[in-house]
């Protein structure tokens, strides 16, 4: 019998549910590098594996333009890497040079769909409207992006192929600090941002890496994680190299963390407030009560958007 | 207006003007040819050379023959995901043998990759001496040519990966993975004692060897044919790409540096004996007349001669 891609999905689901359930937040792994970082020696060998080659032509094909309710969109694609595309959608407010305001990389969370389900759009859409511009791109794998290497991306196949798969996953996190820079390059050269006023948004998975990208990236004004942390519950482990512990603290400019008490994907007590701790006292963190993991309200995001507007004057 | 005869040949003559004696001195360096990076940094470097052990070869046997008291089999195997597959070739005695051994060879820069005229006669030679020899093409080279590059040309070369940093290290890691892998395949599918393979390189993949030897220390000894650190084209590369920084860590396993002292294409003063000084026993390093890539029966025969040593039957 062959189970139904969304049964089988679905299955896979209730059992990690049961699973999550019955296991409490002591049980969860974690690593040394949570209370004991590496020291900067390794950190600076680590920057050395996510530089890029700036050279490259961007190659910026552009597939669409719209605008609707204040927002200026274009669905667009750059090489990041030899070889790899990024696909991409930039939100601009009508009327607004892009120069002129301050502009956000957004990393998206772990759904297969990447950066496009409403949820993300609706942020993408609030922050252009209130003078953020941001630039949403798909990560490896993820979105347009998808290869089909998770599978079909269920949550256990994201953990199994991915996320707990820890030289593919550094792989993954590596390609993806480098677009993520090459994703600021494409905003200052090849729409006009200011290079000064450039911030870093990840939201969940898209929070993980961007503590690892808001570190490896200097040029960065701020960094704001939104429902992000250390593992989630379904992660077991990872390499030292791809561990957000080794680089928050290296961050050293404005730091913003929203997150969740009743999160039950990154947990609390093991995967959000000893994040918390590492990014130091000057981190604002803000706790929403929209809900648990990856809920927001209008409170949360324009709290994001003013954050974002006075980090990146 | 093109030149599209001309132009590699006034290529190979710019890198011909280039390599002429007396430039030696001219040569670019590094500060790891006299300082190599410390334990901490190196450790970084083993996390980015990692890869998934637990993917299946899905091993083809593309074709067999049987001449001259060898079988010849060319394969193709999954290395990392996302990947071209590896394309190689493995050499081994028609008849049984005692206690086999293993060899990983790595080929030199030219367009076929491990199938060039002196690459095969070695992998042959060391065949007919006992050894299950497995030469697979480095990424970009014979049956994994994707296009980056057009004539193969030396300062073509140098252009699109040896002096692009990023991209090199990239290749380079990739290249200590597919080492890895190979001596997977050696022990997994071909019976070798995983105690009993040493790997060997010529040239560019000298270069390749030395990171791949120092980075993997289930290799059992390492040979380094006409190899060095920059060859006379490079000029610069990120310290995990290396090969000075990997060197010393094959000690305490043996190592043969096998150079000629007219070499133009790795200096001897400035590519070659640097590397030479920062090594420790057990090493064996032999000079020769010779130019580069030119070696005589009497090389092969203390190539054969070490390895039989290094590896009694």
């Amino acid at each position: 019998m062959t189970l139904s891609r969304h049964r089988s999905g679905l299955v896979a689901g209730i059992t990690m549910l049961l699973a999550a359930t019955a296991a409490g937040a002591q049980d969860r792994p974690t690593d040394q590098w949570l209370t004991s970082p590496v020291d900067r020696t390794t950190f600076e060998a680590y920057k050395d594996f996510f530089v890029y080659d700036s050279e490259v032509p961007f190659q910026t094909r552009l597939f669409s333009e719209s605008s609707q309710q204040g927002v200026r969109e274009e669905h667009l694609s750059f090489q990041s890497t030899p070889g790899l595309t990024v696909t991409a959608r930039l939100y601009q407010a009508q009327g607004l040079e892009i120069g002129d305001a301050p502009a956000v990389v957004f990393l998206h969370g772990g759904g297969i769909q990447g950066k496009d389900p409403a949820i993300f759009v609706a942020l993408h859409r609030f922050l252009a409207r209130a003078g953020v511009s941001v630039l949403a791109i798909d990560m490896w794998r993820f979105g347009e992006r998808d290869d089909g290497f998770l599978g079909g991306g269920s949550e256990q196949e994201r953990h199994e192929l991915l996320y707990n798969n820890e030289s593919v996953y550094l792989e993954w996190v590596q390609q993806t600090v480098k677009e993520v820079s090459r994703s600021l390059d494409f905003l200052v050269e090849e729409r006009g941002a200011d290079p000064e006023r450039i911030g870093l948004v990840g939201f969940s998975r898209g929070a993980v890496v961007s503590m690892i990208a808001g570190a490896a990236e200097e040029r960065f004004g701020a960094v704001a994680l939104l429902h992000g942390g250390h593992f989630d519950f379904f992660e077991d482990g990872h390499r030292a190299a791809a561990c957000p512990a080794n680089y928050l603290g290296h961050i050293e400019r404005p730091m913003f963390f929203i997150n969740s008490e009743t999160d039950q994907d990154f947990l609390p007590e093991t995967a959000i407030l000893p994040v918390h701790r590492l990014a130091g006292p000057s981190a604002e963190v803000y706790w929403t009560t929209a809900g648990g993991h990856g809920a927001l309200n209008d409170d949360d995001r324009s709290a994001l958007a003013a954050w974002l507007k006075g980090n990146l004057r | 207006m093109t030149l599209p005869r001309s132009a590699p040949l006034a290529a190979a003559l710019v890198a011909l003007l280039n390599t002429l004696p007396g430039t030696a001195q001219d040569r670019p360096t590094d500060p790891w040819l006299t300082d190599p990076v410390d334990a901490a940094s190196f450790a970084t470097y083993l996390e980015f050379s990692s890869y998934d052990s637990e993917l299946p070869f899905d091993l083809v046997r593309i074709e067999s023959r049987e001449a001259g008291g060898l079988i010849e089999e060319e394969i193709r195997f999954v290395s990392t995901q996302g990947q071209p597959d590896v394309t190689g070739t493995v050499f081994r005695p028609a008849t049984a043998v005692d206690n086999p051994r293993g060899v990983v060879y790595i080929h030199g820069g030219n367009p076929v990759g491990h199938r060039a005229g002196g690459d095969l006669r070695r992998m042959q030679l060391m065949a007919r001496a006992g050894w299950t020899v497995v030469g697979f093409d480095m990424l970009h080279w014979g049956g994994r040519d994707e296009g980056l590059f057009e004539t193969f040309g030396a300062q073509e070369k140098a252009d699109r990966l040896y002096n692009q940093p990023s991209l090199y290290l990239e290749f380079a890691m990739q290249t200590v993975k597919d080492v890895g892998r190979s001596f997977d395949i050696l022990v997994e599918e071909y019976g070798i004692p995983a105690d009993r393979v040493v790997l060997v390189g010529f040239s560019r993949g000298a270069q390749m060897a030395m990171i791949a030897g120092g980075a993997d220390d289930r290799l059992a000894a390492v040979a380094l044919i006409h190899g060095g650190h920059f060859d006379a084209l490079e000029n610069g590369h990120r310290p995990a790409a290396c090969g000075a920084n990997y060197i010393v860590r094959i000690s305490p396993r043996p190592l043969l540096m096998m150079n000629g002292e007219n070499d133009r294409d790795y200096f001897p003063d400035t590519a070659v004996r640097p590397l030479q000084r920062l090594l420790r026993e057990p090493t064996q390093i032999r000079w020769t007349d010779a130019g580069h890539g030119a070696l005589t029966n009497e090389d092969h025969t203390v190539l054969i001669a070490w390895l039989d040593e290094v590896m009694p039957r």
